[in-house]
Formats: C-alpha cells, sequence, structure tokens
C-alpha cells in the first residue's frame, strides 16, 4: 500500500491500520523532534512530539482530510508554546532564548503548511504575554517586569519604587495569577 | 560538494532532525531558489520516508505504540 499518498495515509490510520501510523511516525518523528528542541530541552521535545502523536491517534477519527502533517506541525508547535507559557509562569525572562534563535522556522512550516499565513512562535509567544503584560494594572506590571524581567529581587523593588516588600510580594502574586488564568484554558 | 549533492545532504539532515540552524537556513534558501530544487527536495523526502529510520526512532516508536496498546 502505498502510505506517501496523504489521502491512504489518513485513510488506513483511520481505519485503525498500526503500520499507516508506524509510516507517518517514522516518516516526522526526527524533524519534529528537532523542531521542537529549539525551544524546549530535547527530552522535553521528544516527550512532546510523542504526546502529539498518540493525540493524533486517538483523535484520528475526527481529522479530516487536508495536510495532517501541518495538523501534527502545529499540534507540537502549540504544546511547545504551552511549554514555554508554563514556563514563564515561574520565570518569565527563561523564555528570553526564544528571541535568540536565528533558524528557519519557516522552512518547517513551508514544509508542513506551505508557508501561508504563519507566524513565528516566538513572536506569538511575545505578542500574547504582552497582551497579559497590558491587561495588568500599571503598578503590578511595574513590579512584575522589575522581577521577573529585570531580574531584581523583592528588596531591591521595594526600595526602587518605595513601596513594602509585602507589596511587591502582593503584586507578584497578583501578576502570576492573572498569567495562569489567560494561560490556563491553553496549558489545562 | 555539487548543489546537488549539497542539497541532498542538507535534506537527509533536515528529515533526520539533525540539521543545525545555520543548515536550515541555507535549504530553505535552497528550495526557495526554484521550483526545480523545491521538486527534488520532495522527491529526495519520498525515498528517505521509504527506506530510513534511527534506532532513536525506532525506540520512540516502540514506546509509542506500546502506549496506543494501553489507550
Amino acid at each position: 500500500m502505498n502510505f506517501s499518498d496523504p489521502h491512504i495515509l489518513l485513510s488506513e490510520i483511520q481505519k485503525g491500520n498500526h503500520l499507516a501510523f508506524e509510516f507517518l511516525f517514522k516518516a516526522y518523528y526526527p524533524r519534529l523532534c528537532n523542531f521542537a528542541a529549539r525551544f524546549v530541552d530535547s527530552t522535553t521535545a521528544e516527550d512532546i512530539v510523542q504526546e502529539c502523536f498518540l493525540k493524533f491517534w486517538e483523535k484520528r477519527f475526527s481529522i479530516k482530510q487536508g495536510n495532517i502533517l501541518s495538523l501534527l506541525f502545529t499540534m507540537v508547535r502549540n504544546a511547545c508554546l504551552n511549554h514555554l507559557k508554563h514556563k514563564a509562569l515561574v520565570d518569565i525572562s527563561s523564555i528570553d532564548f526564544v528571541k535568540n534563535l536565528s533558524g528557519e522556522e519557516a522552512l518547517y512550516a513551508l514544509d508542513f503548511t506551505g508557508g501561508a499565513d504563519y507566524v513565528c512562535l516566538e513572536h506569538e509567544l511575545a505578542e500574547q504575554i504582552n497582551k497579559v503584560m497590558n491587561d495588568l494594572p500599571a503598578r503590578c506590571r511595574e513590579v512584575f517586569v522589575l522581577s521577573r524581567m529585570d531580574g531584581l529581587k523583592n528588596k531591591e523593588i521595594a526600595l526602587q519604587l518605595n513601596i513594602s516588600t509585602t507589596m511587591v510580594e502582593k503584586h507578584i502574586a497578583k501578576a502570576i495569577a492573572v498569567f495562569s488564568a489567560k494561560f490556563k484554558d491553553d496549558i489545562g | 560538494m555539487s548543489t546537488h549533492d549539497n542539497l541532498k545532504s542538507l535534506a537527509e539532515a533536515y528529515f533526520e532532525g539533525k540539521i543545525s540552524l545555520e543548515e536550515e537556513r541555507q535549504l530553505f534558501a535552497f528550495i526557495n531558489d526554484n521550483d526545480d530544487k523545491k521538486k527534488q527536495f520532495y522527491e529526495y523526502e519520498e525515498n528517505w520516508k521509504k527506506h530510513y529510520a534511527s534506532e532513536d526512532t525506532i525506540k520512540a516508536w516502540q514506546k509509542v505504540y506500546n502506549r496506543m496498546q494501553v489507550a
């Protein structure tokens, strides 16, 4: 059977043909891992990609004919994004490295999606974080930026803004709560 | 190395998940250079898919396959 034909491939996967799914997995697992590993460590990347394939298998009956590679790519990309968002809740500066990547993420977009309307993950993540940041009350945002982006200690922030360390802690807790609420649905 | 060989080796590194960020840029430039090279890239891919799977990929597949049986 010619699994290289994407219609036959999906149709066979939907029939529960393990060989077809194995073909899909072996064909795209390595490059998807390499793609994910630019955003997360390589072990996490492998876990994310394996989970995405399992989800794909579980949801195979609801997948419509079309670009299944595009779907897999998007699943992995979103899982990485969610992982980074989760990390950002703990330490938002930890996502800064994403901005420094210089490869061709667009290559994967070309391969998987034809490149149309593609938004790089780093831009999407930055946009989502900025959106949440802009929703924070001014003082809360100021404290959060000093803490999580500039790396200042609570005491230093308290001195700089002439507020108590308890107030600093409250602002940070509030900011984290807002981020958690906004990202909860994606991460969950 | 000829352009043809270079495209092939970059493409295979990409399929195998071993391409570096710099090589990614080179490959992207090659593919976008003209339709013949893009077509060549997809031919390499079809051939690679039929014949290649690394030990790591086979191990990962076994893990996923075992979990599919449980689910």
